[in-house]
């Protein structure tokens, strides 16, 4: 591997592996609990 | 129970289930080879510009327009199209989110099964004895000379595969699509960095290796910054990020559908998009070439990676690579093919949704009724490339529905969004309920920019040159010459170029050419069918109000 493989990959990796892992323990942390769908709030486009 | 009572089980099941959806095979097969055929590391430049100025805002764009039309009882792309304007006509853009999922099915599950029965086979030890070379044509039912096949075991593979889908598809969101997706995502993962240790970690000692495998990575690695200036290499990388993210196809609109109106959907499209991002740069991108150039040296993976896919790579030499590894080679064969079904089964099931809650919104099919039918479908269109693959049907297939309508369809629905909802109100559809910042630039990307890459794309492929050679087109068209069409391009392709002949050969046989028109009318017949359905579903919608 040239030095310069080494630093596209270093740098893209740990760009993708920051916002892989920030934005899914986010997504984590805020868990969305299941509440009860009751429908359309609208029914037809000309209501 | 109608489609619109149903609900996501979690909100980590849904980002799975999404990212789930944008992993594809394309991941490990197309990504790697792209890269390395375009300018290595330096490709990376261009791909991830793509994924922040048109990747990230049409997830975004997909995820609200989804919501939006959950919240008016749709779930999939023509009624949730149409409630971005007055005009009658959007619900006809919407049509392309039925056809393409339907279609793409079609095929995609084709591919799928393929890895499914590899999975079998690989456990099986066939591949010890049968070359792969030797093994898929005659899976496939090649005959030289022939342009039909009809072969069992892959017909046998691709119905299990297809009731599958059915199976999952008929238990619903939750208890189906979600569970599949906890499973079958993180497996691949896991699969993935196993195999990747293992491939990385070969040394001159081990049986059977001529390299290291870092030059492979080198290969897929080293920047040659030249390819910047390179429009096609711009080209490729907007090409992959939009086809890696399985945007222009109505399946993440279906999924979003399903999310309360205030809830986040900036945050899950972010998550699900670096997701797919993480496996196909960071495990896509370790697995297939460094392995193989181990076993076969630089040279010859480069040879096999010239036309831009690992296909032949992943299907054909991998099997036998693997036999190598001793005892472990047909574990390592049933992880490699198992991510890969993994990969395509959490993809097929997203294409399946849009159908089904369809059918659930404007005619009260029921989901198990829907599934059944979702998978007849897939069946009859299915086996048209199965019997025709070897005139190349499945050729056409991907390049109309899996290529070009998605393209077109993304292009669209982001100046609808835009230009017709608003931006003023597109951004707040974004923005609400979101658990994150979303930079205040993209409220400027999203109907200047993207746009303008998304027809950058869409000219692209129109109008392809021979050889990418754009500079030599364009001067060509002023010195007389005229433009060089390639055949691969949407032109070159429905003017045949490079293709002469008819619909018979000299012996009266049947060509290729008739196989790849047919194909092209069968496409068009099912595009006409999704729009009178739409037109038949809508009608009856309108009758009801009156």
């Amino acid at each position: 591997m040239t030095g310069a493989a080494w630093a596209m990959l270093g740098v893209t990796w740990t760009v993708i592996l920051f916002f892989t892992i920030r934005f899914f323990v986010k997504v984590l942390r805020n868990p969305t609990p299941p509440e009860a769908d009751d429908g359309p709030d609208i029914p037809f486009k000309d209501a | 129970m109608t489609a619109h009572k149903e609900q996501w089980a979690s909100r980590a099941g849904l980002v799975l289930a999404m990212a789930g959806n944008a992993v594809g095979l394309g991941n490990f097969l197309r990504f790697p080879a792209q890269a390395a055929q375009n300018g290595g590391g330096a490709f990376l430049i261009p791909y991830l510009v793509a994924f922040v100025l048109m990747g990230i805002p049409l997830l975004w764009v997909e995820w609200a327009m989804g919501r939006y039309g959950g919240q008016f009882g749709h779930h999939s792309a023509p009624g949730i199209l149409d409630r971005m304007g007055k005009s009658r006509f959007l619900k006809y853009i919407g049509v392309f989110g039925l056809f393409t999922n339907l279609t793409l099915a079609a095929y995609y599950c084709y591919i799928e099964s393929w890895t499914l029965a590899y999975v079998w086979h690989s456990l099986k030890g066939t591949f010890r004895s049968t070359p792969p070379t030797e093994f898929f044509p005659a899976y496939l039912g090649q005959h030289a000379g022939s342009i039909t096949s009809l072969p069992p075991e892959a017909a046998f593979f691709f119905v299990v595969t297809l009731a599958l889908n059915g199976w999952i598809l008929s238990r619903g969101l939750a208890k189906g699509i979600e569970l599949a997706a906890k499973i079958g995502v993180p497996l691949l993962i896991v699969f993935g960095i196993i195999l990747a240790v293992r491939g990385l970690s070969l040394g001159p000692g081990d049986a059977g290796v001529v390299e290291s495998p870092l030059k492979g990575l080198n290969f897929v690695w080293n920047p040659d910054l030249s390819g910047l200036g390179d429009f096609n290499v711009w080209l490729a990388a907007a090409g992959q990020i939009f086809f890696t993210l399985s945007v222009g196809m109505g399946s993440i609109h279906c999924y979003a559908s399903y999310v309360r109106k205030n809830r986040d959907v900036a945050l899950n499209a972010a998550s699900a998009g670096w997701m797919n991002e993480f496996v196909e740069v960071i495990l896509g991108g370790t697995l297939l070439i460094p392995i193989a150039t181990a076993y076969l040296g630089l040279a010859a993976v480069q040879s096999a990676t010239s036309g831009g896919s690992g296909f032949a790579l992943g299907f054909l030499t991998l099997p036998t690579l693997f036999n190598n590894w001793g005892w472990f080679a047909p574990v390592a064969g049933a992880m490699w093919f198992g991510l890969l079904f993994f990969a395509g089964i959490t993809s097929s099931l997203a294409m399946g949704q849009p159908i089904l809650s369809f059918l659930a919104d404007e005619f009260g099919t029921a989901r198990a009724k829907g599934a059944l039918l979702f998978a007849g479908c897939t069946f009859v269109l299915g086996m048209w490339c199965v019997w025709l693959y070897p005139g190349g049907s499945f050729d056409e297939f991907d390049f109309w529905t899996g290529t070009f309508s998605l393209v077109v369809f993304a292009l669209l629905e982001v100046i609808v969004f835009a230009w017709i909802f608003g931006m003023k109100k597109g951004w707040e559809e974004i923005t609400r309920g979101a658990d994150m910042k979303v930079p205040v630039i993209y409220r400027y990307i999203i109907p200047y920019v993207t746009p303008l890459f998304l027809a950058v794309v869409f000219f692209g492929a129109l109008v392809q040159p021979e050889g990418g050679e754009w500079k030599a087109a364009v001067s060509g068209l002023f010195d007389g010459r005229g433009w060089p069409l390639s055949p691969g391009s949407v032109l070159g392709k429905l003017t045949h170029v490079g293709d002469a002949g008819g619909w018979h050969g000299p012996n009266g046989e049947v060509t290729s050419r008739m196989v790849k028109d047919l194909s092209r009318i069968l496409l068009t017949l099912v595009f006409a069918a999704c729009s009178v359905l739409v037109f038949v579903a809508f009608r009856r919608k309108e009758r009801r109000v009156s």
